[in-house]
């Protein structure tokens, strides 16, 4: 299929672009295979450079001999288009509907992004391989686990990456066995160590119990060897009761306790799919109208119920995390996939957990692991986002849920996370549309079959440049070693503004604050390497006056003197 | 709830018996009521800590919580209780349930009814004084090293502050002594600006014909645009009076903005939800024109205007905390906010009671928030102002208007908040303030509703676990301190090094050659000193050295007025340090042993501990996420603002100022000298 037949008005002259706090441009626009390119006719202002795959819906409104398009991005921008002429409005209207949408995923801009303003240095599907991943995820763990390559060719279960790391002393056959008896094929898995005492999170898909009480005896064999002698572990099923219970007609189910004596079962539900998708759209919406009053806001932010679904993540994570942490006790999540709520919980368990998930390297492998990695169907959640009215019923913003509640434990502990707010933004419009490959596909199986990792250029290969980083660092960052517990009292919990009324709001005082801050930290360091450096060299003089002879030492200052020139603290 | 904290001496448990022992004999209001309560349980808003036992005590001005392990302290000053509530007996005992005016909740349960009840009978007596000379205003009176009686009155000078707007100077208006007896309109201030050309009876028929006198005057004038914004009451006019005078009067505001041939009316009723609403977005549909006066000067098609204190903060030069202190005086003061009716400072009316000022704090609270750089105060001010409003510790919120205060002469009896706020100033000082910023012109705050957020810090501020657990705010201030005590540092260091080379060199005339390393950094260091000359003199101005504001020559002096301390702010500090630089530099030359360079190298902490892992101060009091967290500038240690109460000057620094250090550095330094 060549992109040309699509395109029937590739080039418009005369399109006025409107955007909320900007004045209006006026310049040629230009539909390509890929992009929505606006370029001003006085060449003093920013062009728009707009991927079609960023788009989510457009209204047009056709009138006598002019038309307008409204553009809705899946980052929650809107702009408005004034196009000269009904056929060109129709026409690059249809274009665009149809470019934006394309199923098949070798036609996207990944496939033909080609990296010009950088070379790679660091290749970033290098940076986070399975094996080296899982390998330095179970380092401090005395051989009590090993790597299993029983998924290499995706056919065990065709979600999981080609490595997983399971208890050493499990063979690939009983994997097989438990795979069985997985909602599809998913069998436990680890998913973090707690190097402090060697608990385990372990994520799975539910068990297919079924109406007839079906067990595997490997499964149960697989779940017990991940226990550490003479302790108990948790089973935190991410479903109510009762929809566990529905799901035992659909050949589902949960861990009787009878097989499973060793553990115990707690429910926390959560939503999902459309009840997310919805929450989000209300949101949104509720977001943009800006006429609305007080009162009228706050009742549908409220009756959005997005931030009692975070609320909802945070709290099964801290559970997970209070399991690991202060009871050593080791936890299997699963929900029904175990592609969803599983890796939410499994993933914000570790941000709270482990310090090295706070850093950029770390959270780009916990992002990479945990959710690319672990199959989460990126391609089906995040082909539409927050205004379409076409949907599937497999659009569902779980990924970015998972990054607002990790927003939330930055504002609680603004000084212990190596990435800013910015990051975590751009993380959720990559998810969207990018032109990266990261996030491309719902499976590692998918993606060999693609060849994306051949074809496409990584998210991380371009992010982790210094000159790209600089601008998603924190500046108040200051590791923290410790686990942090944040609070998920409703009062807590606030509207992540940089993001929902990113549109709707002025963010220059903002960026400025920023910056404001980023010099007054880089000047305090600035000073301290200074004065160390000053009073050194001053020592160095003095030690030398005397010797000479030219200075009173006056009795036993000399051996002090290089204490004194580093720390005076201590 | 520090700033309550510190403006008491107090300590634990042993220290509280005393306090209460001491201060008695302020008035006889306890003389029969319940001081000391065993074994009382304290149970707050959301029940989410575990109910401690303790201790309470009740003394004439605070009532006093302490925990079986003295850990933890609920201090609630009786003019902030807003109601007080006993509830249904339970098995532990019975349970009092008392509401804040600084929005804290707490529960007590104590264990005998009879106890119960006294306490009840004793805190409602004090948190309702019947009259306002038994307020704690006129019997608080701090350690007399700490602040002084006069500070702050003079604060707010009308006249000079309408010179400053160049208002008069302009030509279109003067100042009119018409009001100096409180005649015209008692809750009016002495001394109001009227347009040049008003004539006394104009200015006097004008006022009757306003409701309670107040006549429309001048109460801020844009220089630039010659724009002005003028105040008055509603007139008394009913469908068919009108009155010559108030239209001629009107008619020369107009006459004195050349740029406009238009004058705006502005009302701002209902009032209550004005404030608010202004930020909360729907503001300007509820100012819908003023109807009456529109039918009366319909033939000339003008409208005119009136204010509110918001709009100036927004326009107006109102970055500074003394602006903003002015701001209050001006606007709500001396232009007769009913400070004792609305805050419900006796027990009278209570339907007089309004949270006005609680909502203009809120609204300026929200611009802080969208424009975190622009303002030199920071929330924890905003909040102290808030509840001193109610507190009446300080006699700044006393009285309905400007002539109550007046005739009470509390400028004689009572302390001035500002002078308290201006003593604290190191507590309020915003570390993201940039001049610049605030010299950006008009700030245009969003006020969309979505933008419009919750003040955790305030409604919910004694709630402390929903807290974020780090901030960034208090992380920077500890920044520019350490910044600016390096500073100095290194301007002594590269002196040091100086005259240390001048040492050497003089000797030998081959120490380039042997020393390789002293020659190359010979060029370093003149950059070092050429650099730190300048950014010495312009950070220090800024940086949170204001703590130290009081302890500067002149500051603290009896008499000087808050002028003077104000302008030390920006500039005194600056002379301060400046001209130490001399004195310094004189006896710079006289330290010449090895050991003295290195004692001075001891007496400035590079390394200043992190606030994260502190939670409690030496002294064993726990660090809420509000207390401001103070580090020694000699040790580096960390410590609550009552341990840290020691100025000192430090033998690394340069300049001579004297800046916080804890009671063993300052014992240690002592001994030294």
């Amino acid at each position: 299929m060549e992109f040309v037949e699509l395109i029937k008005t590739p080039k418009v002259d005369g399109v006025v672009l409107n955007r909320p706090f900007q004045e209006p441009v006026d310049g040629t626009l230009c539909v390509t295979g890929h992009h929505l390119i606006l370029s001003s006719r006085t060449g003093n202002h920013e062009e728009l450079w707009l991927l079609h795959r960023n788009i989510d819906c457009i209204e047009k409104r056709l009138e006598a001999n002019r038309g307008t398009v409204i553009v809705k991005c899946k980052n929650f921008q809107v702009l408005r288009l004034d196009i000269p002429g009904q056929d060109e409005t129709f026409n690059i209207a249809g274009s665009i509907e149809v470019l934006s949408s394309l199923e098949d995923v070798s036609l996207w801009y990944p496939f033909y992004f080609r990296p010009r303003q950088f070379d790679i240095m660091e290749d970033g599907w290098q940076a986070f391989q399975v094996d080296s991943e899982l390998t330095r995820l179970i380092s401090h763990a005395d051989h009590s686990w090993r790597i299993s390559s029983v998924n290499k060719d995706f056919s065990v279960c065709p979600t999981y990456p080609a490595a997983v790391a399971v208890p050493k002393s499990v063979s690939d056959e009983l994997l097989l066995a438990s795979a069985g008896f997985r909602d599809r094929g998913r069998f436990p898995v680890l998913s973090y160590y707690h190097n402090d005492n060697g608990a385990v999170i372990m994520r799975s898909g539910q068990p297919l119990v079924g109406t007839s009480g079906r067990r595997s005896k490997e499964d149960e064999q697989l779940l017990n060897a991940s226990l550490r002698a003479g302790k108990k572990g948790y089973i935190i099923d991410t479903r109510s009761p009762s929809v566990a219970q529905m799901a035992k007609s659909r050949g589902g189910g949960w861990e009787p306790e009878a097989n499973y004596s060793q553990w115990k079962r707690v429910h926390r539900a959560m939503e999902r799919h459309t009840v997310l998708q919805e929450a989000l759209c209300k949101l949104i919406e509720a977001c943009s109208d800006s006429r609305a009053s007080t009162d009228k806001w706050l009742s549908r932010l409220d009756s959005s119920g997005w931030l009692s679904h975070i609320k909802d993540v945070l709290t099964c994570a801290c559970l997970t995390a209070q399991c690991v942490d202060k009871e050593g006790a080791s936890v299997l999540v699963h929900g029904t996939e175990g592609t969803e709520s599983t890796l939410q919980v499994t993933s914000l368990a570790q941000v709270i957990l482990d310090p090295d998930c706070r850093t950029v390297r770390g959270f780009e492998a916990l992002v990479e692991r945990e959710w690319v990695q672990a199959g989460h169907p990126f391609n089906e959640r995040c082909g539409k986002s927050a205004f379409s009215n076409v949907r599937s019923r497999y659009e569902a913003p779980v990924f970015l849920l998972f990054l607002d509640s990790v927003w939330q434990v930055c504002q609680q502990f603004p000084c212990s996370f190596e990435f800013n707010t910015q990051f975590l933004i751009l993380l959720f419009e990559h998810a969207y549309a990018s032109q990266f490959g990261t996030f491309l596909c719902n499976s590692e199986a998918e993606k060999t079959k693609l060849g994306v990792h051949q074809k496409t250029v990584s998210l991380w290969s371009w992010l982790n440049r210094p000159e790209v980083l600089q601008n998603y660092l924190n500046p108040m960052y200051e590791p923290n070693k410790a686990v942090i517990w944040p609070s998920v009292a409703p009062q807590s919990l606030e509207l992540w503004s940089e993001l929902y009324l990113r549109w709707s709001q002025d963010n220059s005082t903002q960026q400025e604050t920023i910056k404001h801050i980023l010099s007054i930290k880089e000047h305090n360091k600035e000073l301290r390497t200074k004065v160390i450096r000053m009073r050194r060299q001053l020592l160095d003089l003095q030690k030398e006056a005397v010797d000479r002879g030219l200075l009173a030492a006056d009795g036993n200052s000399m051996e002090v003197a290089s204490e004194a020139c580093t720390s005076p603290v201590s | 709830m520090m700033t309550l904290l510190s403006s008491v001496t107090g300590a634990l448990g042993a220290t509280v018996d005393r306090l209460f022992f001491s201060t008695d004999g302020c008035y006889d209001a306890l003389k029969n009521l319940k001081k000391k309560v065993e074994n009382v349980k304290l149970v707050d808003r959301l029940g989410a800590r575990k109910p401690s036992a303790g201790t309470l005590y009740i003394t004439t001005t605070h009532l006093i919580f302490v925990d079986a392990d003295r850990a933890h302290e609920t201090w609630i000053l009786h003019m902030h209780i807003e109601s007080l509530e006993r509830l249904q007996m339970t098995t532990i005992g019975s349970p009092l349930y008392i509401q804040c005016k600084t929005f804290q909740c707490v529960t007590l349960i104590v264990p005998r009814e009879r106890d119960c009840q006294d306490v009840y009978m004793t805190l409602q007596e004090l948190s309702r004084p019947m009259n306002l000379d038994e307020l704690h205003a006129f019997y608080y009176s701090p350690s007399a090293d700490t602040l002084v009686q006069g500070t702050g009155w003079t604060l707010y000078d009308a006249e000079r502050e309408y010179e400053r707007m160049q208002a008069i100077s302009s030509g279109g208006w003067c100042t009119s002594n018409i009001n100096a007896t409180y005649e015209l309109c008692d809750t009016y201030p002495k001394c109001i600006v009227v347009p040049r050309g008003a004539t006394t009876p104009m200015l006097v028929a004008s006022s009757m014909f306003r409701s309670r006198g107040r006549l429309p005057v001048l109460c801020y004038y844009h220089k630039e645009t010659q724009a002005t914004i003028t105040r008055c009451s509603q007139p008394l006019s009913g469908f068919s009076a009108r009155c010559q005078e108030d239209e001629q009067l009107l008619n020369l505001i107009r006459q004195q903005n050349p740029t406009s041939a238009f004058l705006y009316v502005v009302d701002t009723r209902p009032k209550i939800n004005a404030l608010a609403n202004k930020v909360a977005g729907k503001g300007y549909e509820n100012e819908s024109f003023y109807s009456d006066i529109k039918f009366v000067f319909l033939g000339i098609g003008n409208l005119h205007v009136m204010r509110s204190s918001l709009r100036k903060l927004v326009e107006g030069e109102l970055y500074t905390w003394s602006s903003l202190a002015i701001l209050v005086e001006k606007e709500w003061l001396s232009f007769g906010h009913k400070f004792t009716d609305r805050c419900g400072h006796l027990q009278s009316d209570q339907k007089e009671k309004s949270p006005i000022f609680t909502q203009f704090i809120d609204a300026t609270w929200q611009v802080l928030q969208q424009f975190p750089c622009a303002f030199q105060f920071n929330d924890k001010f905003l909040l102290a102002l808030h509840d001193h409003a109610y507190s009446c510790q300080f006699g700044t919120f006393i009285g309905n208007c400007e002539k109550d205060r007046v005739d009470l002469r509390l400028s004689d009896r009572t302390y001035s908040l500002w002078g308290y706020l201006l003593h604290n100033l190191g507590e309020f000082v915003n570390p993201l303030y940039r001049r610049e910023d605030s010299q950006m012109g008009v700030l245009k705050p969003n006020t969309s509703p979505q933008n419009v957020r919750f003040w955790k810090g305030m409604y919910m501020r004694f709630e402390s676990w929903i807290h974020p657990k780090e901030s960034a705010m208090d992380s920077l201030c500890v920044l520019k301190d350490q910044s600016c005590s390096l500073e100095d540092h290194l301007k002594l260091v590269s002196k040091r090094i100086s005259s240390m080379k001048v040492l050497v060199g003089k000797n030998t005339e081959q120490t380039a050659t042997t020393l390789p390393r002293s020659c190359m950094t010979d060029s370093a260091i003149s950059s070092v000193s050429g650099l730190s000359d300048d950014t010495v003199s312009t950070d220090v101005a800024t940086t949170p050295t204001c703590i130290l504001t009081p302890l500067l020559p002149g500051a603290t002096r009896e008499g000087a007025t808050v002028s003077e301390c104000e302008s030390g702010v920006d500039v005194g500090c600056l002379q301060v340090s400046l001209s130490t630089v001399e004195s310094c530099g004189g006896c710079a030359e006289g330290s010449g042993s090895a050991e003295a360079i290195l004692a001075e190298l001891e007496s400035v902490s590079v390394e200043w501990r992190s606030l994260r892992k502190a939670r409690t101060c030496p002294c064993a009091a726990h660090f809420e996420h509000f207390t401001r967290k103070y580090h020694c500038w000699r040790c580096g240690r960390i410590y609550c603002s009552r341990c840290i109460d020691k100025r000192l000057h430090l033998l690394g620094h340069f300049s001579n100022r004297a800046v916080p250090v804890c009671r063993n550095c300052y014992k240690q330094a002592q001994s030294t000298l």
